[in-house]
């Protein structure tokens, strides 16, 4: 008993020590929340005795949202805002990854005469949610862009571990097992794995397993990012720090869409070369390319900064992790391209889920954010979309901070505006 | 009997409450395929107001249609809720980007003037309400995400406000990702909230004294996921559970007494209740997911 005691009491003060937050928020809290969180054991109604009818639904019925974005700030575990906004209204959820009811944000509009749509399922992952209606599968797609992965199959948890059995450990391995997870390691707030307790990885992301006939990385992603992200941009950038690993991710279910080397694909997961991070680090808007490195930064078009994982890492990252623009450094050393470099891993307000729009020359045009509301006679730009969701598709970003006629952000790195 | 309870309550019943399903909310068309919405009863007139894409629709106590308004979002921007007085004023609550208005309107919906709202001390600087409620000569505007509720007279000028969040002893840092899920007032002045994160419910008296109730799990009578709360004119509170999809009642003191809902085809069925409001004459209104609109039921004392 006494023996109890004392282990109860070192394990306490190793909580303490390593400040873990005990309030009843944090769910997941970087691994397996609680089971009946989600399962119904008597009397489920969905597979795997899951309270939603199936695994989206689920998590939605906690992650999606019906609120209006308080302040500018949203709380951090909502990824949906649902029921979708009325025509011309933009989704709230501002997290890095987007909001998925750009989903259902679908544009007719005329350009020259000719009809023109933007159907709002090319705007990003087209996860299936039976309780959320238009949250069904992807009718273009039948597989993954680039792979194999079914589209009929595709839910939360095609890419999260809803049960977070992975685990950054006291060492800086991964693994799913080896210590108990004492918290999510996901944010600039989250405790070092030490003292025998692990952390989870960066957002439960999947890592070596196989799902679906698709196989994980052997590890997950390594990334930190601020607790504070679902937020405007208007006053201050959030950025989220990306060390490494991220395109491998996304190549899981996407293998041929890009490459790391040739003429035919864009690189990704490949550190990018002098001149270019040069171009990323002098660009200040079109025409301008005064910029320097210490304040090169855009949460735009963000790149992971080449570490691999360890204490040091992981302590850079969280220190570059901020909502307040003290950390605006550019690209450096091994800075590597990836996908959400150029996409948003939810979903976005354009197609092909890009975090700019590349269908027309100008994300800015005379001024303002085009909208059918503000440049009627260029609807080319807006593409359907009122000027508040063109906004609020970069993130509510100050439009001043662009150029009067600003070319789309491919030129971040390629400097040809 | 037993074969009326077994059709009154599709599960769980308790012998105290008497639920029944009445109908939807509908129009001529049919019923209106509304998810998760705001509901406002005028309890004056038992009349539900219904704002969704920024459309106000009033239906009478039979649940039918019998007027709507549009504003125009150029006009008054976004509107995220509804409230009227005791002389048929509309207040709409709207947004244009991140800076919210209160509108007045007549009867009709016709726009009247604009709630200017002044005085807020300093530390309210940054208030965005979601949620507006009226009561006795006061508009109640509440932050759910800030956790902050704010009185103002009709004419807009400030009265009081109270933080919620420091109330229950959030810590601050946690105050974004704690957030009222669902608020409403009921007839004595007391406030009624839920906080999901914390699988709890509160009930705040006028003199801001409160007491919590809830106990999380998947068990009749916890809480999983709650939203919506609401008080009926026999003293129950009524508590949403999207994720269980059930609505609790509990009785005044805070006991619990019965559910109704689950997931399931037939009418007495529920989808993610999320929003709950209750008129005079017993009935209670529940907003739910899949476009299933608003349902309607009939809780009672037995």
């Amino acid at each position: 008993m006494k023996v109890a005691r004392l282990a109860m009491i070192a394990a306490v003060a190793i909580l303490l020590a390593i400040g873990v937050s005990t309030t009843g928020n944090a769910f997941h809290s970087g691994g397996v929340a609680e089971c009946v969180g989600c399962h119904e054991m008597h009397g489920a109604s969905g597979p795997s005795l899951l309270k939603g009818t199936d695994q989206s639904s689920t998590c939605m019925q906690c992650h999606a949202n019906s609120e209006v974005l308080n302040g500018g700030v949203g709380s951090s575990y909502h990824v949906v805002n649902y029921p979708t906004p009325a025509s011309g209204v933009p989704p709230a959820e501002m997290t890095p990854g987007g909001d998925f009811a750009w989903l259902q944000k679908s544009y007719y509009f005329t350009v020259r005469g000719g009809a023109n749509t933007d159907l709002g399922q090319t705007h990003g992952h087209n996860i299936i949610a039976a309780d959320f209606t238009g949250y069904t599968v992807d009718t273009d797609n039948p597989t993954a862009p680039g792979g194999i992965f079914p589209s009929a199959n595709l839910t939360c948890i095609s890419c999260h571990n809803q049960h977070g059995k992975g685990r950054l450990l006291p060492g800086y391995t991964y693994g799913v097992t080896g210590a108990p997870i004492v918290g999510s390691g996901s944010y600039q707030s989250s405790p070092e794995p030490s003292n025998g307790l692990a952390v989870g990885v960066y957002r439960l992301l999947r890592f070596n397993e196989t799902v679906g006939g698709v196989t994980f990385p052997l590890g997950p992603p390594l990334a930190i990012t601020n607790s504070t992200y679902n937020r405007s941009e208007f006053y201050f950038q959030t950025r989220t720090a990306y060390g490494s690993g991220m395109s491998d991710f996304c190549g899981t279910c996407h293998p041929d869409m890009h490459s790391t080397a040739g003429f035919l694909r864009h690189p990704q997961g490949a550190v990018i070369s002098g001149a270019t991070q040069a171009k990323y680090n002098s660009y200040v808007k079109s025409g301008d390319l005064t910029g320097t490195s210490a304040t090169a930064y855009l949460s735009l078009v963000p790149f992971e900064e080449g570490l691999t994982v360890s204490a040091a890492s992981n302590a850079t990252l969280k220190s570059h992790a901020v909502i307040n623009n003290t950390q605006l450094g550019g690209m450096s050393g091994a800075a590597t391209v990836m996908c959400v470099s150029c996409h948003r891993s939810h979903a976005s307000g354009f197609p092909e889920m890009t975090r700019w729009n590349n269908e027309g020359e100008f994300m800015v045009y005379n001024g303002v954010y085009p909208g059918t509301d503000t440049t009627p006679t260029v609807p080319q730009f807006a593409r359907g979309r009122s000027s508040v969701e063109t906004a609020a598709s970069y993130y509510n970003k100050p439009v001043s901070s662009f150029a009067t006629y600003q070319r789309v952000l491919c030129n971040k790195c390629h400097a040809q505006d | 009997m037993a074969l009326f309870l077994l059709f009154s309550f599709p599960a769980r019943a308790n012998a105290e409450v008497k639920v029944s399903h009445l109908y939807n909310l509908a129009n001529f068309e049919g019923i209106v395929p509304y998810s998760w919405v705001n509901m406002f009863v005028d309890k004056g007139r038992n009349e539900v107001y219904v704002s969704a894409s920024n459309i106000v629709r009033i239906f009478n106590d039979s649940g039918m249609e019998v007027h709507r308004f549009g504003q125009d979002s150029s006009q008054v921007g976004v509107i995220v809720d509804v409230a009227v007085d005791e002389s048929g004023s509309i207040y709409l609550l709207s947004y244009v980007e991140n800076i919210y208005t209160v509108h007045r309107c007549n009867f009709r919906g016709d726009l009247k003037d604009k709630v200017s709202v002044s005085g807020l001390p300093e530390e309210l600087g940054d208030f965005a309400p979601d949620r507006i409620f009226y009561r006795e000569g006061n508009l109640y505007l509440v932050g759910s995400g800030q956790m902050r509720v704010v009185v103002v007279g009709t004419d807009g000028r400030f009265r009081e406000w109270l933080d919620l969040a420091e109330l229950i002893e959030v810590p601050e840092k946690e105050r974004r990702d704690t957030e009222i899920s669902g608020f409403t007032m009921d007839d004595e002045g007391n406030m009624l909230f839920t906080v999901n994160v914390l699988f709890s419910a509160y009930k705040v008296f006028p003199d801001k004294k409160f007491t919590r109730f809830g106990t999380k799990g998947s068990a009749p009578g916890r809480f999983s996921n709650i939203s919506g709360i609401a008080a009926d004119k026999y003293g129950h509170i009524l508590v949403a559970d999207s994720l269980r999809s059930v609505v609790l009642v509990f009785s005044k003191a805070l006991e619990f007494l019965t559910e109704f809902g689950y997931r399931g085809s037939k009418p007495e069925n529920l989808f993610g209740p999320k929003r709950i409001a209750t008129d005079n004459a017993g009935r209670v209104y529940i907003s739910q997911t899949r476009e299933l609109g608003v349902s309607v039921f009939s809780v009672g004392n037995n």
